[in-house]
């Protein structure tokens, strides 16, 4: 019950941080959009041994998170549920992959473990800038700006109404396991025997509620397809902001900043 | 302006709902529907807007009767108020569900503003705008459901429980919001004091069938009536005192 009253205030928190009005809350949601989708790109990008690459697009989630004025804490917490995936994921990499690619003070490192690294890296940058995207962007006016890039409005619709619907079957859900648990002698979980019934009775409650929400739409008119509101037009500060970000980008995935200020540094040594 | 033929209706379980009820409304006129559990009230609200279809009988509102060929004109028509706000409410900002409606219909973005507008000043609810209705009080999500379904301009509001989650002051707010609107009104309830604010007439259902049709102060009155139809009398009209402990005289 403690938990999920908790993983239920999790998502709310992150909704109230959209609410938000800084600089990057300000941002038209397209451009906010554009720039996640091309720094996604760019990072996924990269080849599985390059790290040093990788290192300078930390620069957007931290820029983000400090203008936007979302608490690193937020971020974090939320990334470790990802975190696993990957991990698993790459785990088998160094086991597999054991030639050596560079020697580090001494100590040689593998080609699989520089891919394992880079694979984290790569988790962690981009599934803190959706989370930052999330964090500083209402839900309605994203679903509306993915129609407008013709993403198809039945997933659009899926994407909303999930994102609706999901606080009150983990309230209900919740209230089902308080009840449970007052009746019942462990206090911990639920009973093998019962996991079935306690589902089925969930999904029975969920099928009643799509429906009576289905005829509450048609009530209103719905025939199927779903109108977003038109939206507000980008201003010249969101089309500057979009093409000058993704611009960095773009050439931080050309260039190896790292690489670069390395042999500056070299060569002002030597 | 709404009138009900010899309508029955069984569900697909063989529980018949409804048989036989008949009546008429008019125009402007706000009519509550009671009953105990399971007498009918619900499935009658949903018959009328075609939710449900009825087995036998004729629903007409406002000369329109409410078969599946012209249920668009007839959801024009009728607003329908569900019991739980939440089946009613599911995007992600206010405004966009006040919208749904005439949005539908196929108003202009500007149309659609001004109807909007309207339906919340309506409601008194113009500062919960760009709230998301998840995050509302009961009665705040009450009257942002109520504003959904006035901003589509309807003539008949059809009204189910809407008093439940609402707390003492929400549904005070709530009577006067409702004595203010012009429009024919059907309220389904349990809740006899909000009946005796807001009705002229009411229509008793009991297993299915109308049993009493006329004036609430005067139908409420009569306990024998009340019991025989699952009801009590409503407490402000019982002649005692409300005894806390101590019987009054």
């Amino acid at each position: 019950m403690s938990k999920l009253t908790t993983s239920i205030n999790k998502i709310r928190s992150l909704e109230e941080l959209a609410e938000g009005g800084t600089a990057v809350h300000r941002l038209h949601p397209m451009a906010k959009l554009i720039t996640t989708f091309v720094y996604l790109l760019a990072v996924i990008s990269f080849d599985k041994y390059n790290i040093s690459g990788l290192m300078p697009f930390f620069i957007y989630p931290v820029l983000m998170m400090s203008l936007g004025e979302i608490p690193y804490r937020a971020v974090l917490s939320r990334l470790l549920i990802a975190l696993p995936f990957s991990f698993f994921a790459g785990l088998a990499n160094p086991f597999l992959d054991r030639g050596t690619a560079l020697y580090l003070a001494g100590v040689p490192v593998s080609w699989g473990l520089l891919s394992f690294f880079s694979l984290m890296l790569k988790t962690v940058l981009t599934v803190s800038a959706v989370l930052i995207l999330i964090a500083a962007t209402p839900m309605d006016r994203l679903a509306g700006q993915l129609t407008r890039i013709k993403v198809p409005k039945i997933f659009v619709m899926q994407l909303m109404l999930t994102y609706r619907y999901l606080t009150l079957l983990t309230s209900e859900a919740a209230s089902m396991m308080t009840a449970y648990h007052l009746r019942s002698k462990e206090q911990k979980g639920i009973q093998l025997r019962d996991v079935g019934t306690f589902l089925g009775q969930l999904l029975l409650r969920s099928f009643g509620r799509a429906e009576r929400v289905y005829y509450a739409m048609k009530c209103r008119g719905y025939s199927g397809e779903y109108q977003f509101a038109a939206g507000d037009k980008m201003k010249p500060g969101d089309y500057i902001y979009a093409i000058s970000v993704c611009a960095v980008f773009l050439l931080l995935r050309r260039y190896n900043i790292s690489v670069i200020i390395g042999s500056l540094i070299e060569g002002g040594i030597l | 302006m709404i009138q009900v033929k010899n309508i029955s209706f069984s569900y697909p379980d063989g529980n018949r709902a409804l048989s036989n009820v008949s009546f008429k409304i008019d125009e402007g006129s706000t009519v509550a529907v009671v009953g105990a559990n399971g007498a009918g009230k619900s499935t009658l609200l949903s018959l009328m807007v075609g939710i449900l279809a009825a087995d036998d009988g004729i629903i007409e509102i406002g000369g329109i009767p409410v078969v599946k060929t012209r249920l668009e004109e007839i959801r024009r028509k009728v607003g329908f108020v569900f019991q739980n706000p939440d089946d009613q409410l599911f995007t992600a900002r206010v405004y966009d569900d006040i919208a749904f409606g005439p949005r539908n219909f196929g108003y202009s973005a500007k149309e659609v503003g001004e109807m909007a507008e309207n339906a919340m000043e309506m409601m008194k609810i113009q500062h919960l705008k760009d709230r998301a209705p998840h995050r509302l009080s009961g009665g705040e999500k009450r009257n942002v459901a109520i504003a959904a379904v006035l901003a589509m301009n309807p003539q008949v509001l059809l009204l189910d429980e809407p008093s439940s989650f609402l707390d003492p002051k929400s549904r005070r707010n709530f009577i006067s919001a409702m004595s203010e609107l012009p429009h024919t009104k059907v309220i389904a309830t349990h809740d006899l004091e909000l009946v005796l604010d807001l009705c002229r007439r009411v229509i008793i259902l009991r297993n299915g069938e109308v049993f009493a049709d006329g004036d609430p102060a005067e139908l409420f009155r009569n306990g024998e009536l009340m019991e025989a139809a699952g009801l009590e009398v409503p407490p402000s009209l019982q002649n005692r005192q409300i005894s806390r402990g101590t019987p009054a005289e």
